[in-house]
Formats: structure tokens, C-alpha cells, sequence
């Protein structure tokens, strides 16, 4: 069975519909990528998927690891190891990272029947974490992402996929924002996350962080359901001719 | 009893019966000055919605006058008292039972010479004139018709004195009880500093009943040049209880007033500073944070005067509000004409947890100098949803979560504390007060 189910799934915002009719299988361990024009449903997927308020599930199911995704609340899909690495992921001011992370890691190691980390073994099991990410303890100690540069945050979303063990990650435009060299130790954090059981849906508008985080499976959202699927050598077709034709197709 | 003119002037006939009896009766001036108070009061009656400082807090509760001045209370026990890190730090401890002063109670530790901590009672019965200068001078009763009233029902309350030069690291403790048989409590305090003198008084406010009753709670504060005070006020009042707070602060020049109020009690809980930058280079700051919830009225009402040139003030008044409660913030910042280089500045904000919690929220500026820097604001919302929702995608109950954003909301404010152990105190109730207001069953708001 697939780890994750997406079937006939249609989803509305506002009252539009923006998803339309998804499916999509993911088995544990595969890296499957969504790229797509904008507008065509991409963000709006990831959002359905962790569950987030307002984005309403009109029709179809989504099965995640055998229960039911829809009917659980954003923390508990959480807890079930759905993870969400954000485009742009908010600044909080007055909460410390460390503490963020550390209240979040322990509400999940709390449902996998763990005992909660204090606060002294956090801060060792959190560096570890931390290896190759280039995030200092000062980083840490600052509220949550607040007057971080881009890169700082994605690689902060990067150390919080590693420290929650997810078995599933969904990647939002995680190349959004970042230089070459970021984008190397993000793309390095995550493919060091690859073990052959976690499942990952990477969203990207360009095939470049595709080079860095080679894909399974690539598929082109249009319109809000995919039309079209293939291997990794899909997306560099898609870099050259564009979404034009797919756009044309949908409509 | 309404007068012809349909004020309400409750305890007004109480506060008149018992002033021969009031310690002090028969000095001259204090009777001249409870006479005054009793007039003031007179004059303008229980506060009404017209009454400019009165505008969102209603004492309709206190019209019938149903209560009480509290008698003498016998022995009681004092129970743990909530500022664990304060209580450690702390120098001296004063207790207050019902109003009145209890040296029984209190632990005076070794203050050294030049500290004066004495009942006011004891003073106004044994050495009163040494007060004229001071008592009712701070007070405007023209401004401040609940402190007029207490200005009527002067007998007893706390006189802390600080001569010239003394810097009393250690903080002195005020607590405050009230017991049921408190129904009605006048106190008075007196906080005199010599020039150059500097303490940290921090004061609790407890309930030990749950019966309803009222407090009406004055304190004048005179701060000498380059004097500084550090002021805390823990106010975790029964529920039922009104309280009213009224403070009038006298700052000379070079001199510092810093106080943070933290309000959760009360079904009324009213702090009102009346601070007056009298000299050059005074400076106050007034903080302070509140949590409202059930029907709760939670009020901080400010007036700053800036009346000499090259005072600072700084503002920021932080609440949250959850059920039908009520936050009030009224602040006044008043530049008089020759007040030049004032920088003057306020806030409020209010996270609103509920659709029927509200937040009247009403500064001002009043500036008659032209050459200044004041700045104000008021802010109300809701709990920041991307917020929320970045915190449950990491698995972080949805209860737990909005702790944590109310929590944050809040310690920005209190991390404005200079003495670590208040902070930590402060930040402990709070996160004792989120636990147990904000919790899973009512994870719907």
C-alpha cells in the first residue's frame, strides 16, 4: 500500500475551487515532485495536506499510511509524521526556537510512546541534528525565525523535518529565496533524510532544485490536478519547453 | 444617597461617622484634610460614565454602598504567597490585613538606618505632623473622586521613608489581604524617597475569601531628586472583589519611577497612576500586563504630566481577554507648555480570545510645548492564525499552542522587568493562568 493516497481529491478556498480531481500515490522511501505553473494548485495541495483552516476538501479521500488524512486535525496529522516545510515559514516573535522545537518534538515522541526529552538532552539530540545545517545555538535561542534571512529559514525548516522524524515531508518551494550555496546545504539536509522509508513530495515552480534533490517521480500540476507524469528527466523537458502547452491542455 | 442633584454618594455617611474616631482626630490638619476628601468627594459623587477618567469602568456595583469598612481582624494565617522569587529576594515584609497595617504580621527583617517602615496609623496617633508635608499633597482630589473618598476614611495604611542616599538593594514586600470579613478597605500608603535614594517595593494584592467586597486603595509616592523606585504590583484580587488602585507620583527632577502592574484579579481591577515629571530630566515608565476573563473589568487608566523640560516617559500596557471580560486602557500623556525636548510615549495592546471579550482602548496626547517627541498607540486582535498553524503542523496541540502565542504576547512585556525573580514570578503566574483558562475543553475559541 502507498503511504500516502491522494484520490479524486477536490478542494476549494473561498468558495473556488482550486484542486480538481488529484491522484496520486506515493510508496514509503520514493521522492516525487510537483512542479507546475502558477496559480495551478501547487501551495494549495500542501495546505489541504497538513490540514491547515480554510482550504476545504469538497470531494475524494487521502490516505496516509492507512487512516484517513481529512479527518484529522493539522497537530494530529502532524503527530501521525506528516511534515510541512514552508515557502515562507513566519517569524513568532517571544518564542524561543529552542523551546518551539523542543515542545514540538515531545508532543510527537509523546504519540510514538517516548518519553519527552528535558531540556538538557533536547539541546545535545538537537545539535546532532543540527550537523551539516550550519545552525548556530544563537540561532536557536532566538524567537522562532524572527529577523532571519531567507536561507536562515529554510535551513531552521530543515533542522525541525530532522528533529521531528517525519515519514512523510512535503516541501513547498523550498528553493524559493535561496542562493546556490544555500540551496546546497538544504538540498544536502534533506537527501541525507532519504533513507529508503520516508516519503517526500517536493513543490517546485523550477526544475533547478531538482539537480540537487533528484526525484523518483515528477508530475506537472495544471489546473489543479496533475496532467501529466514521468521520471526525473521530465522536469528538464519542462525547463525547456515550459507549462504553455499544459496550460492549453487543461483548460 | 442622592443629593439634589442626583449624585450618588455612597460611604460618604460612613466615612463622615467615623473620622472622630480615625487615628490622627483632633490634629488640625488631618481633620481639615479628611474634611477635604469628604468635600471633594461630595462634590463630584461615585464616578460616572461622564467623569473623564470613568468613561469605560462602571461602579454601578458600588452605588447601593453595600459595604462595610472592614473592622479589626484577629488572627489569620498567611498562606503562600505566589512570588516565590520575591519573597527570597525580599528585605522586609510588610503585611496588610483588611486595610490595616499589621506589624504582628510583618517581618521587618534589619532595614537599615534611614529606612522608616510604620503604620500610618501609628504615625497620625503618635507624631502626625511629621506627614503634613507629604499626606494629601500628591493626591488632586479635583481628579481623583475614589481617592477623595479615601482621603475621607484616613486611618491607616503603610508609610514607607527613605532618607537622602540610601540604596536599599533589597526589596520591601508589601501584601495585602483581604478576608471575608474585609467587606470595605481604605488603605493609604505613603512612599517618601530623599534625593539620591533608590528601592524596589513589590506589592500583592490576595483575596483569602470569596466573598465580594471593595477595596479602594490610594497610594501617594514622592520621589526626591535622583531618587529612583522600582514598583511592582502583583494584583490577583478574589474575583468577586472590586478593586480600585489609585496612585499619585510626585518625581523631581533626575528621578526615576518604574512600575509594572500585573492585574488577574477583581471582578474590577482598576490601576490608576497619576504620575507628575515635575523636574527636569524625570523620567517614568508605567508597564504592565493583565489577563481578563469571565466578566471581568480590567482597567489601567494613566495621566502623566510632563510640567518641566527633558522628561522621558514610556508606556506599554499588555492584555489578553478572554470570555466577556473587559480591558480598559486610558492614558494620558500631558506636555505643559515649557516641558521642551519631552519624549512621551504610549501603547496598548489587547489579544482578544473570544468573540465576546472587548478592549476600550484610549490614548492621548495633550501637548503644549513645541518642541517634543511623543508618539502613541493602541493595537487589538486576534490570536495571529499562521501563527497558530505553524505551531500545529509541528504537532503541538492545538491548547498548548495558543499558550504559547499568549505566553510570548505577554513576556514581551514582562521581559521589561529589571529584577530577574519578579520577572520569573510574574511569568510563572502567567503561565499558570493560561493553563488554566486556556485549555483543552475549550479548544473552540
Amino acid at each position: 500500500m502507498a503511504l500516502l493516497e491522494i484520490r479524486n481529491l477536490h478542494a476549494e478556498v473561498e468558495g473556488k475551487p482550486i484542486i480538481n480531481g488529484l491522484n496520486l500515490s506515493v510508496h514509503a522511501g520514493e521522492v516525487h515532485a510537483i512542479m507546475g505553473p502558477n496559480g495551478s494548485g501547487k501551495s494549495t495541495l500542501s495546505y489541504v495536506l497538513s490540514g491547515r483552516d480554510g482550504y476545504e476538501v469538497t470531494q475524494g479521500d487521502v490516505l496516509f499510511d492507512g487512516q484517513s488524512l481529512l479527518e484529522m486535525e493539522a497537530d494530529e496529522r502532524a503527530r501521525a509524521g506528516l511534515f510541512l516545510a514552508f515557502q515562507y515559514p513566519v517569524e513568532i516573535p517571544g518564542v524561543t526556537g529552542v523551546t518551539f522545537l523542543r515542545t514540538a518534538v515531545n508532543a510527537v515522541r509523546a504519540e510514538r510512546g517516548l518519553p519527552p526529552f528535558d531540556a538538557m538532552d533536547f539541546v545535545k539530540y538537537v545539535r546532532e541534528k543540527a550537523t551539516g545545517l550550519n545552525i548556530s545555538d544563537d540561532m536557536l535561542k532566538r524567537a522562532v525565525n524572527t529577523g532571519f534571512s531567507g536561507g536562515e529559514k529554510k535551513r531552521m525548516e530543515i533542522l525541525q523535518m530532522a528533529a521531528l522524524e517525519p515519514k512523510f515531508a512535503i516541501l513547498d518551494e523550498t528553493d524559493s529565496g535561496l542562493d546556490i550555496d544555500a540551496l546546497k546545504v538544504v538540498s544536502d539536509g534533506v537527501n541525507a533524510m532519504r533513507d529508503g522509508k520516508m516519503g517526500m513530495l517536493v513543490i517546485t515552480h523550477y526544475q533547478r532544485l531538482l539537480d540537487y534533490i533528484v526525484p523518483d517521480h515528477v508530475h506537472v500540476l495544471a489546473k489543479g490536478r496533475i496532467v501529466k507524469s514521468g521520471g526525473k528527466d521530465l522536469a528538464l523537458e519542462l525547463e525547456e519547453r515550459g507549462y504553455a502547452e499544459f496550460l492549453e491542455d487543461a483548460a | 444617597m442622592p443629593d439634589g442633584s442626583g449624585q450618588l454618594q455612597p460611604f460618604l455617611e460612613q466615612a463622615l461617622a467615623g473620622a472622630s474616631s480615625f487615628a490622627g482626630a483632633g490634629t488640625g490638619w488631618v481633620d481639615a484634610l479628611r474634611k477635604a476628601g469628604a468635600d471633594a468627594y461630595a462634590a463630584q459623587g461615585l464616578p460616572r460614565r461622564r467623569d473623564e477618567y470613568w468613561r469605560y469602568t462602571n461602579l454601578n456595583a458600588l452605588a447601593e454602598g453595600g459595604f462595610t469598612l472592614a473592622g479589626d481582624t484577629g488572627d489569620i494565617i498567611i498562606p503562600d504567597l505566589p512570588l516565590a522569587g520575591a519573597e527570597t529576594l525580599a528585605g522586609a515584609r510588610i503585611v496588610v490585613v483588611d486595610g490595616r497595617m499589621r506589624p504582628d504580621l510583618s517581618d521587618l527583617g534589619d532595614l537599615p538606618d534611614g529606612v522608616d517602615v510604620e503604620s500610618l496609623g501609628a504615625v497620625l496617633t503618635g507624631a502626625p505632623d511629621r506627614l503634613e508635608p507629604w499626606l494629601g499633597s500628591a493626591v488632586r482630589l479635583a481628579d481623583m473622586p475614589m481617592a477623595a473618598l479615601n482621603t475621607a476614611f484616613l486611618r491607616d495604611g503603610v508609610v514607607i521613608t527613605i532618607e537622602d542616599g540610601i540604596l536599599l538593594n533589597a526589596p520591601i514586600h508589601l501584601v495585602s489581604l483581604t478576608t471575608s470579613g474585609g467587606g470595605m478597605v481604605q488603605p493609604r500608603h505613603l512612599v517618601v524617597l530623599g534625593a539620591g535614594a533608590s528601592v524596589k517595593l513589590i506589592e500583592t494584592y490576595i483575596g483569602l475569601s470569596d466573598e465580594g467586597g471593595f477595596n479602594n486603595i490610594v497610594s501617594e509616592v514622592f520621589l526626591g531628586e535622583g531618587a529612583r523606585l522600582d514598583h511592582f504590583v502583583f494584583q490577583n484580587e478574589s474575583m468577586a472583589r472590586i478593586h480600585l488602585s489609585g496612585a499619585a507620583v510626585e518625581i523631581a527632577q533626575g528621578a526615576s519611577y518604574d512600575s509594572f502592574v500585573l492585574q488577574s484579579g477583581g471582578l474590577i481591577g482598576r490601576n490608576e497612576i497619576r504620575a507628575y515629571l515635575s523636574g527636569p530630566g524625570a523620567d517614568c515608565k508605567l508597564d504592565g500586563v493583565y489577563m481578563g476573563t469571565d466578566r471581568q473589568v480590567l482597567d489601567n487608566t494613566t495621566y502623566v504630566e510632563h510640567a518641566a523640560p527633558e522628561c522621558v516617559s514610556r508606556q506599554v500596557y499588555k492584555g489578553v481577554l478572554d470570555d466577556q471580560s473587559r480591558g480598559v486602557f486610558q492614558g494620558k500623556v500631558h506636555v505643559v507648555r515649557d516641558a521642551q525636548k519631552t519624549d512621551g510615549h504610549q501603547l496598548s495592546r489587547a489579544l482578544l480570545l473570544s468573540s465576546g471579550a472587548e478592549i476600550d482602548a484610549r490614548p492621548e496626547l495633550e501637548i503644549y510645548a513645541d518642541d517634543v517627541k511623543c508618539s502613541h498607540g493602541a493595537t487589538a486582535g486576534e490570536l495571529d492564525e499562521d501563527w497558530l498553524f505553524y505551531l500545529l503542523s509541528r504537532g503541538i496541540p492545538r491548547p498548548q499552542a495558543r499558550q504559547m502565542l499568549i505566553g510570548a504576547f505577554l513576556s514581551e512585556a514582562i521581559a521589561e522587568i529589571p529584577v530577574a525573580e519578579v520577572a520569573e514570578d510574574f511569568t510563572t503566574h502567567v503561565h499558570n493562568w493560561l493553563e488554566r483558562h486556556i485549555d483543552a475543553a475549550r479548544e473552540g475559541n
